[in-house]
């Protein structure tokens, strides 16, 4: 409990934070969605054919392709990223992999296809090494009780990122163009490299806070070691399941959203009750009203488990919630009820993403000392299970021939996700100990 | 244990700057945000009202404070556009008032 109190003190954590957040934005949520905004431009300028016809000629699949390269390098590498970043300076690390990601995006506004799925994939090992840094530095710095928190904080650097992504590349391509806005964000990139190198720090296992509540034996981190904790622990294989399963489940939703969302939009317009150019603009309002609803999450839902001390009670129903609100507003029809439980659904991210993450590091065996391993298996499963289970509703949808039918079969992936979370072990202090911490800090605070 | 780790300690304020630089960012999002895309709005208007909260309840900083307030007013701001936008695409009866509010 006394090591509560080093969060009060000026130990440079809240910077680091803020850097993170800065970094996962430029580096990725930005960098990745923005493609996504900029796709018939990018694939206009490469291939030479005039921006009206890019639908119609088909040159945008070479732009789709490239998109898909990043969770792939991302999938390939997260693994020994993690493994590393145990045994590594997570300083300088984060700094190799910041400029790693700095230069790969800055060879995306080259002019050919290849080029930009080199770029996309390089990106993606840059990002793999990115995430068990993050993970590996909230668990360094931050207290038990904080963690899941500031997990929060810091995943909210994704929706900020792709809000800003769709809303903004677009008018900023025509002012610049599309490849100077990477040429930026990779200046920003380096830029960014540099000040964490000054202003970040590594914490020697022994001080770690998180270690020392767990009381971890700060004398065996050898690789195999921290393997052997991680891969032969229940707890830590019902997180990994648990939140593999959910990040599956999600990922599939998300591509399933824009074709489902697009149909109901095409019969409002058939219907006269919304023009082509409206039905653009809500399509564009929807792709970011989820998002919008998990940064409102990821802010305010993990403080309210803070105050309580648990964890497993807020997480696993927020998963089943959220699985429910996508079955109701893919089945309504209707854009603005789907936009509703978009949103309503998104929100509940804000308990269930951070959620096994942050149970992960609290674990008995894990802490600080094995975030990086442990984050790099439950991301690499997690990346695995976002690629498979949209072929496996492709399957079940071609078998039955009944889309609702196979959303729903994917939506119930949650509740075996939710299952995995009820057979962890609870990793909050307990509502007494949280309840005293919070009348401390009152107490410090006020005097 | 926990008391003598605070004293003479300085207390970060990085939440209230950051806080503060975020809603001014909010409010200065809300000129293109008289599109429906007002959405980048929000996305700098949470997070600092958040990190504000959280540093006014940590240091008592009057720039903690300024940076909640400038982010509740830039959020508010933001929800407001986003219902008349949403009145203009839907093809509902927005009052002239209203409209000249938007067209800010």
């Amino acid at each position: 409990m006394g090591t509560a109190a080093v969060s009060k003190k000026s130990t440079g954590k809240v910077p680091m934070l803020i850097m993170l957040m800065l970094i996962y934005i430029v580096t990725y949520s930005y960098a990745a969605t923005s493609i996504s905004a900029l796709t018939p431009y990018i694939a206009s300028t490469i291939s030479g054919v005039p921006l009206a016809d890019v639908v119609t000629s088909g040159t945008q699949a070479g732009v789709t392709a490239a998109i898909s390269a990043l969770p792939l390098g991302i999938a390939c590498f997260t693994f020994v990223a993690g493994v590393l970043m145990d045994k590594l300076s997570t300083r300088i690390v984060m700094f190799a992999a910041i400029l790693f990601c700095g230069v790969a995006i800055f060879l995306r506004a080259a002019n050919s296809f290849e080029m930009l799925w080199a770029s996309m994939f390089l990106l993606g090992i840059g990002q793999a090494f990115v995430f068990p840094a993050c993970t590996k530095v909230i668990a360094s710095w931050f207290d038990r009780n904080e963690i899941y928190k500031f997990q929060g904080v810091l995943i909210s650097a994704a929706p900020i990122g792709m809000i800003m992504g769709f809303n903004t590349s677009v008018p900023i391509q025509n002012l610049i163009g599309w490849q100077n806005i990477y040429r930026v964000l990779a200046v920003a990139a380096v830029i960014m490299a540099f000040v964490w190198l000054l202003i970040a720090r590594d914490k020697k296992a022994e001080d770690v806070p998180l270690n020392q509540e767990l009381d971890i034996d700060v004398t065996q981190n050898s690789v195999l070691a921290n393997l052997k904790a991680s891969l032969g622990s229940f707890q830590a294989w019902c997180l990994f399941l648990g939140e593999a399963l959910y990040s599956g489940m999600i990922q599939t939703m998300i591509g399933l959203g824009s074709p489902i969302l697009g149909s109901f939009l095409g019969a409002d317009v058939a219907a006269g009750k919304l023009t082509g150019e409206a039905a653009n603009k809500l399509g564009a309002f929807a792709s970011s009203c989820g998002n919008l609803g998990s940064l409102i999450g990821y802010y305010f839902l993990p403080p309210i488990a803070e105050k309580v001390g648990l964890r497993k009670i807020f997480i696993w129903p927020s998963m089943i919630i959220n699985a429910l609100c996508l079955i109701i507003a893919f089945a309504s029809g209707n854009i603005w009820i789907a936009l509703i439980f978009f949103f309503v659904g998104y929100f509940f991210n804000g308990w269930s993403i951070p959620g096994p993450r942050s149970m992960l590091v609290e674990s008995p065996g894990i802490a600080g000392m094995r975030a990086g391993t442990a984050y790099g298996v439950m991301l690499t499963l997690a990346r695995l299970a976002a690629f498979g289970m949209p072929l496996l509703y492709s399957f079940i949808n071609s078998l039955i021939g009944n889309m609702y039918i196979s959303i729903m079969v994917i939506a119930a992936f949650a509740i075996v996700s939710a299952v995995f979370i009820m057979l962890a072990k609870e990793t909050g202090m307990g509502r007494e100990a949280a309840k005293k911490l919070q009348e401390e800090k009152k107490a410090q605070a006020q005097g | 244990m926990d008391n003598q780790n605070v004293a003479g300690q300085k207390k970060d304020k990085t939440f209230a700057y950051v806080s503060l630089v975020f809603s001014i960012l909010a409010l200065i999002l809300l000129i293109p945000a008289a599109t429906i895309t007002m959405n980048p709005t929000m996305a700098f208007a949470v997070p600092g009202f958040f990190m504000g909260l959280e540093a006014q309840r940590e240091t008592k900083s009057p720039v903690a404070k300024l940076g909640v307030i400038l982010s509740l007013i830039a959020f508010v701001l933001g929800v407001f556009m986003l219902i008349i936008g949403i009145m203009v695409i839907s093809g509902a009866e927005v009052p002239d008032g209203l409209m000249m509010f938007r067209g800010l």
